[in-house]
């Protein structure tokens, strides 16, 4: 068991291409760490680095107290499981959890143990002389966890291993990997794309945009105090709403299109980078749980919005409305495929709310919880 | 033919006009066959079955007539190059044809071959020059790994490798007799090393050898290429997989290259099997003309001396049909010994 560090680590495709810049990331031992971004974000390259699978351009990959550099996969002490599993279609089960077991020369008494240890864990005892090609996806990836496991590496290496899986059994995948994970107690990177995923598993998660690492922090902060633009909109689903606005100088309140919102003194305590912003435009963030339809709590911190479309999810309503703001997109963070509409925006309200689409309706705006970004760098305001 | 309407139903959707347009084919084809074709004087039961067949061919006809005419042309070359010719060779082992006079003789021309004891060296020396396959096999399967990892100046081994393929049989040959005559390039090489003044197509091991390494020189770069191609359906996964659980260069050529393209290496083995049986005879004309004694006649060269110089017609086709007897068992005895393994991507 180990930790693993990077320092300043970069990587440089000889196309020119930077894959990774200046990445400086600790995991700690036994921590499970998601690297979570976009496609293209880098986040599968670093985790490449980490196997001995991609050379480090520049900087330094400790594993342990050890430089690795310049050592093998195979002297790295770390165990992978790939997106598509990668199991050796022409062995079995058996033989592809103990492969790993057996070129190490361990007798072969001890690799049976072993195996049969990892798949009694599994729940695969049953399936030891099967071929990959006949096993569904969920047996499929448990042999891939369970190559990894019979190694008892310093480092587990997961590259979106629950993709390829269907989204129930995703979902009862994740407890499982999260539940041995933290049996075994082995430092693991985690790459997804699916921020659910890096929620949910990661101790820690570290948020990659275009090669550069944007933010490393637990879940709960990460949602609650994003760094910057692009965090605030990857984490969280619906995305975060982001809109332009005037704050007014003295910041006691600002203006989002037409309309007014007062601040109150707590806003400005917690954040007192923003008196130098007054009378400037920023960018307000606001998650569509912090817009309410209920009684009003704080009066003058109301937004009108035309009620454009409601989809009752059984515990809440999504309601999608326009307003006559203009809408911020961070950049890479939103999907290619969505057509953004000026002011449109996103709101989760109580499923008894009475909302028509095509009525005018007034969202309550929890002003604590407003995040509020530079309009230049898309940095968030705080001190 | 339960979904053949009967006939009035038939008549009275039969439409006038000439069939056309797509829609109205379609409306044929299910309506089944116009009521002419019914007329036959045979009994009910044959008038019926006839009337169905027709039916069935007509409608063929009908909905695939164009298909069928464009297949005309290679029907013709297919019959008239291959299928006859086979069924004449097969009737010509059982005569003592020379080319003008021909009368049926029976097994006589099987038997006087399995007597004759040079048509038992020429069958060793097939068996000899099999040697070539798992030298072909090993050789292209080392080379198109290595080019596939991209060795330093992979891609002009690529090119360089795959030429010998495509030079003509007569100009390798020709090369390599000059190769290894007393004098030659390869005499000048191993002089120094005291194996000089070595008579190579003079000796029968020494001639057979030169056969043979005409033969994987010219045929690695078309395994090469198979290879190559074979290499780029593995999924790189699995090499990273096996690179982290510790594997070397042999073991992942053992372990995961060879299984994976198994059924490749099986496709390269059939056909260079095949090709040493048939293909060898220009390389012996032009290296060895099958000496010294026949120490280096292969089957297809023995067929063109007792066909050709000998004029025995008969005789040669009974070779000819021994050969392809032999080609055919060994082909399905390496179909049979390759393990069929469920190879399957992706998982």
């Amino acid at each position: 068991m180990a930790s693993v560090e990077f320092d300043h680590v970069t990587k440089v495709y000889p196309n020119g291409f930077k894959a990774v810049e200046d990445v400086s990331l600790d995991v700690s031992d036994g921590e499970f760490m998601v690297l979570v971004g976009p496609s293209g974000c880098g986040k599968t390259t670093l985790l490449r680095m980490i196997a001995g699978l991609e050379e480090i351009t520049t900087g330094t990959l400790r594993i342990g107290s050890s430089v690795v550099n310049d050592l093998s996969p195979k002297d790295r002490d770390i165990a992978m499981v790939f997106q598509n599993y990668a199991l050796y279609p022409h062995m079995s089960v058996a033989q592809n959890i103990g492969f790993a077991l057996r070129l190490r020369k361990v007798p072969k008494a001890e690799i049976d143990r072993r195996v049969r240890e990892a798949v009694k864990i599994l729940g695969l005892s049953d399936w030891l002389d099967r071929k990959p090609a006949q096993l569904s996806g969920g047996q499929r990836q448990r042999v891939a966890m369970g190559r990894a496991m019979v190694r008892e590496p310093a480092v587990f290496l997961m590259d979106e291993p629950l993709s390829n899986l269907d989204a129930k059994l995703r979902v009862q995948m994740r407890a499982e990997v999260s539940r041995i994970q933290r049996r075994l107690g082995v430092a693991t990177v985690y790459v997804t794309h699916d921020q659910v995923e890096a929620m949910t598993m990661g101790d820690r998660v570290a948020v990659m945009h275009g090669g550069v690492l944007q933010q490393v922090d637990s879940p709960q902060t990460l949602y609650d105090q994003p760094v910057n633009m692009f965090v605030a909109s990857f984490i969280g689903s619906p995305a975060m709403n982001l809109y332009e606005a005037a704050l007014e100088p003295g910041v006691r309140s600002l203006r989002i299109g037409s309309q007014r919102i007062e601040l109150p003194d707590a806003v400005r305590v917690a954040r007192p980078g923003l008196a130098a912003y007054g009378g400037r435009t920023v960018v307000i963030g606001l998650r569509p749980e912090h817009l309410r339809t209920a009684e009003v709590t704080e009066p003058g911190a109301t937004v009108e919005a035309d009620v454009e479309l409601v989809e009752a999810l059984g515990n809440e309503l999504q309601v999608h409305f326009t307003i006559d703001a203009r809408r911020v997109v961070a950049e890479g963070a939103a999907e290619e495929s969505e057509v953004v509409q000026s002011g449109e925006g996103v709101a989760r309200v109580d499923p008894r709310a009475a909302l028509k689409p095509g009525t005018r309706a007034a969202f309550q705006v929890d002003t604590q919880r407003m995040q509020f970004f530079d309009a230049e760098n898309g940095t968030a305001i705080w001190g | 033919m339960t979904d053949e309407p009967s006939g009035p139903v038939v008549s009275s959707r039969r439409p006038a006009a000439p069939v056309l347009s797509a829609p109205a084919e379609e409306l044929v084809r299910v309506a089944g066959e116009p009521v002419e074709d019914v007329a036959s004087g045979a009994p009910p039961a044959l008038a019926t079955f006839g009337r169905r067949a027709g039916a069935r061919v007509a409608r063929a006809v009908r909905r695939r007539g164009f298909s069928y005419a464009a297949l005309i042309p290679a029907t013709i070359f297919v019959l008239g190059l291959l299928i006859v010719p086979i069924i004449e060779t097969v009737y010509h082992s059982f005569t003592n044809w020379n080319g003008l006079s021909s009368h049926f003789v029976g097994v006589e021309n099987f038997r006087l071959l399995f007597d004759n004891p040079v048509f038992s060296q020429v069958l060793v020396n097939s068996v000899i020059f099999l040697i070539s396959v798992p030298l072909i096999l090993v050789v292209s399967l080392v080379v198109a790994v290595l080019v596939y990892e991209k060795v330093p100046g992979w891609r002009v081994f690529r090119f360089l490798f795959f030429i010998p393929n495509v030079l003509s049989p007569v100009i390798v040959g020709a090369l390599f007799s000059t190769f290894f005559l007393p004098g030659g390039i390869v005499d000048t090489i191993l002089r120094p090393v005291g194996l000089g003044q070595l008579a190579w197509l003079s000796q029968p091991w020494t001639a057979r050898f030169v056969v043979i390494a005409a033969l994987v020189w010219t045929s690695f770069g078309f395994g090469m290429i198979v290879i190559l191609s074979a290499l780029t359906t593995v999924d790189p996964a699995l090499y990273d997989a096996a690179l982290i659980d510790g594997a070397g260069w042999w073991r992942r050529l053992r372990s995961i290259t060879i299984p994976m393209i198994s059924s490749s290496l099986q496709f390269l083995s059939v056909i260079n099997v095949i090709y040493t049986f048939t293909s060898l005879f220009s390389f012996v004309y032009v290296i060895s003309a099958g000496g010294p004694g026949f120490s280096t006649t292969s089957v297809t060269y023995y067929t063109y001396i007792t066909t050709f110089e000998n004029g025995q017609f008969g005789y040669g086709a009974a070779v000819v049909l021994i050969l392809f007897l032999i080609v055919l068992v060994m082909t399905v005895v390496q179909i049979k010994l390759f393990p069929q393994r469920q190879v399957q991507q992706g998982v």
